[in-house]
């Protein structure tokens, strides 16, 4: 047996139109995990759960589903999937949802018999089983959609936008489901664009944007390298000029211990180097360089100092030598991004601060022909 | 696994009906019919509706057993009128919806990721939209077997042709109106768009039975324009052969001058010609409409398999008879075969045109549809609807949702 619930490589998909939905996405997903794909509206998200539900065809596509080919029909016995924007037949009651979807994915009578009340108890809707699926509300339909996922005590689940239009209680209830679903050892893909939802829960994340893989790994292999220490300062008494002319962070600048140059207002995007602030992408950076020990640092105007490291050391040096050139220091916070900070700065430009276009695309130039379908 | 997706599916089917006011607005009226058929009875002189005795020379027991009368009354108002007209319509209705609700989005996405192939799930769903005619002429024959059999003292079982006879015909404009909700998504406009291809089966089915029937007629009068001609020249042969002693010689000859039997004769050989064009022109646009719709379902046809199976071709012969009896009775118009008796024929007398109701002309015409095969009738219309459902099943299994 792989390790992998999901192994695919070269995931592309070409809709009618040269619209590049996919563009090859290579990803793995691990056996007994909670796995996020995260990603704005567009970015491709839901055509690929769809391609790995058989919904839609892959214009290309390698790799394995819990062992078998992507696309294989047997292989989906053993996962459930709870379609975005899902629609369940008005004339079915949500035990009969249950139950019709259940035996869809070939569960036999008597276990769904067992299993009915039980998923529906785990979803807290054991009182509204009878009740017709036209009474019910958003979110009561998606805690149906998550039991109805579960019919088959699938080894994978995959769950496209499952909080969507669900309230905060019913959302805590949904991922305390998704934590007793992985402690029982089955695999959870969660797609979503509600960040704060995927950190809360997710084991291994990926990014998908303009239909590729931006980044995936845990959130602390992606915060790896990317901590920092936040300071707000005032520039020192003389220092003078407006907030935001680049005076009073000079001042600034020249106080702390390290080379620091600045950065020219008219920087060219095509600039390599940052120019916009990590504490907020819209602020152009006035100064950057590095500390004598070695560690980024950058000021932006507000007196906004950000110093790349997790190791508190050389951040008590600029204390220091901040204090001793009459800096006021306002705060000092050690800073760890959040999946929201990862996917800002993976999605904003950094040589303009404005966000990328993120979404599907047609072809890029110059970008390897996919064989439409 | 298959047996219980298979069985979910049909259950799903069902309940979808189950929910829809209009299948239970339908059975309700199919229950009205059997219950009027129960309210009619045929004796000697006629026919009963309640109390009310009502005449009728060809529908009484003279030329019609109480039993071949309700199955008659079943195939043309329940089946004829009904099944394949309103209860054909309203089921259309009804069913319009099942694969444009199917492929909706958000609705397809969960049944396309279960462990069962698109090919079985689309002719799973289609099999299960069939659902809505099966039960309903399963209910009305049913009734309808329980009536003529507590009415008409016959258990006829043979009643329950009608359920994979009805079934068939529904399943000629559900493949389209399938194919067309799989294309279209749009039940108002499958719906709209089967109901004129049926409207087009129907007419063409018309027109195909117009120009048989003008085939038939028009071959008719060459063949008595023939027997005239024939008769024509017998006649005057006789005459002149110095037959004059012989009584029906002189009567020929007293009916009509020797120059004027000629003169008839050159007039009717002169008809001939144009008869035997007109009988070659409707044989050919018959045969051409014939190839067209060889391709089409058999609408009518195949309605009139369940009168082939359960009237016998003599009772109905019967029925032909006694209505053509009638006619005559009344001073039937139109062409008639020369007597074959010389003596009988009178040569002042000038052939008519052959009408549509000419007893040899419906004769022809009901051996024609007791003689269709069902190859013919059931064969090509199944190979349409095959034809159909594949195209539909090939653009469901290919995309994209």
């Amino acid at each position: 047996m792989t390790d992998y619930a999901i192994d695919i490589r070269d995931v592309a998909k070409v809709y009618k139109g040269k619209v590049h939905a996919l563009r090859g996405i290579d990803l793995r997903v691990g056996r007994g995990e909670i796995f996020g794909l995260l990603g704005p509206n567009g970015a491709g998200k839901s055509t690929l759960v769809k391609i790995l539900m058989t919904v839609i065809a892959p214009t290309r596509c390698a790799g394995h589903m819990l062992g078998a080919p992507v696309g294989d029909k047997h292989a989906l016995a053993r996962v459930g999937y709870l379609p975005e924007h899902h629609r369940f037949p008005d004339y079915l009651t949500g035990a009969q949802v249950l139950d019709f979807f259940g035996a869809l994915s070939g569960v036999p009578r008597a276990v769904r018999r067992s299993r009915v009340p039980a998923l529906l108890e785990l979803v807290d809707m054991r009182q509204w089983a009878s009740t017709k699926v036209k009474g019910y509300s958003k979110g009561m339909r998606q805690r149906v959609g998550v039991a109805q996922a579960l019919m088959n005590d699938p080894e994978l689940v995959l769950l496209d936008e499952p909080t969507d239009g669900v309230d905060p209680p019913g959302r805590r209830d949904i991922r305390t489901v998704l934590q007793r679903v992985r402690a029982q050892g089955t695999t959870v893909f969660v797609n979503s664009h509600i960040l704060p939802e995927l950190e809360m829960v997710c084991d291994r994340v990926a990014l998908l944007r303009q239909g590729e893989v931006g980044f995936q790994g845990t959130i602390d292999e992606l915060t790896h390298g990317q901590r920092r220490y936040d300071f707000r300062v005032d520039p020192p008494p003389g220092g003078a000029g407006g907030v935001g002319t680049g005076e009073p962070n000079s001042a600034i600048a020249s106080a702390i211990p390290g080379r620091l140059e600045a950065v020219p207002v008219n920087a060219a995007p095509t600039d390599t180097g940052r120019v916009t602030s990590r504490i907020d992408p819209r602020l152009r950076l006035t100064h950057r360089g590095v500390l004598t020990t070695g560690e980024v640092v950058e000021v932006a105007p507000g007196g906004l100092v950000s110093v790349l490291t997790d190791d508190p050391a050389p951040v008590q040096r600029v204390i220091d030598a901040l204090r001793a050139h009459g800096v006021v220091i306002r705060s000092v916070a050690p800073f760890r991004p959040s999946l929201e900070d990862l996917f800002m700065a993976a999605v904003t430009d950094p040589t303009t601060g404005q966000v990328a276009h993120i979404g599907a695309g047609p072809e890029r130039p110059g970008a390897a022909k996919a064989g439409a379908r | 696994m298959v047996l219980t997706q298979t069985r979910a599916l049909f259950l799903d089917a069902y309940r979808e009906l189950n929910a829809k006011r209009l299948f239970w607005f339908v059975l309700a009226l199919s229950g009205v019919l059997v219950g009027a058929f129960a309210l009619v009875s045929i004796n000697e002189e006629g026919l009963t509706i309640l109390t009310w005795d009502i005449p009728n020379p060809v529908l009484n027991t003279q030329n019609l057993s109480s039993e071949s009368f309700y199955k008659f009354m079943f195939v043309n108002l329940g089946v004829k009128f009904w099944l394949t007209w309103g209860a054909a319509i309203l089921a259309l209705v009804s069913t319009a919806s099942i694969f444009p609700d199917f492929l909706a989005g958000g609705a397809i996405e969960l049944t396309l990721s279960k462990p069962i192939g698109r090919l079985r799930l689309f002719f799973t769903k289609y099999l299960a939209g069939l659902l809505f005619v099966a039960l309903q002429v399963v209910v009305f024959s049913l009734g309808s077997f329980l009536i003529i059999g507590l009415k008409g003292g016959a258990w006829e079982f043979g009643l329950f042709l009608a359920v994979p006879i009805v079934v068939a015909f529904f399943s000629y404009l559900f493949c389209i109106c399938t194919l067309l909700g799989v294309v279209t998504r749009s039940t108002i406009a499958s719906l709209i768009l089967t109901l004129l291809v049926w409207f087009v089966f129907s007419a063409v089915g018309t027109v195909q039975a117009l120009f048989e029937m003008q085939k038939v007629v028009s071959a008719r009068q060459v063949e008595l324009n023939r027997l005239d001609i024939a008769q024509r020249e017998k006649a005057i042969e006789a005459v002149k052969a110095g037959e004059s002693n012989n009584g029906f010689a002189a009567a020929l000859a007293a009916r009509l001058s020797l120059p004027d039997q000629e003169r008839k004769l050159e007039q009717a050989r002169a008809a001939l010609p144009a008869a035997e064009e007109r009988a070659a022109g409707w044989r050919k646009w018959h045969t051409r409409l014939w190839a067209a719709r060889l391709v089409l379902p058999k609408t009518a046809e195949t309605t009139a398999l369940l009168e082939r199976g359960l009237i016998a071709k003599d009772e109905l012969q019967k029925m032909l008879d006694a209505s053509q009896g009638r006619a005559e009775r009344a001073g039937r118009r139109g062409a008639k075969p020369p007597p074959e008796d010389l003596a009988d024929f009178d040569p002042s007398e000038k052939m008519g045109r052959v009408q549509e109701d000419d007893p040899e002309v419906q004769n022809q015409l009901n051996e024609r549809k007791y003689e269709r095969s069902l190859w013919w009738v059931l064969g090509t219309s199944f190979a349409f609807e095959g034809m159909v459902l594949a195209l539909a099943a090939w653009m469901f299994k290919r995309r994209d949702f």
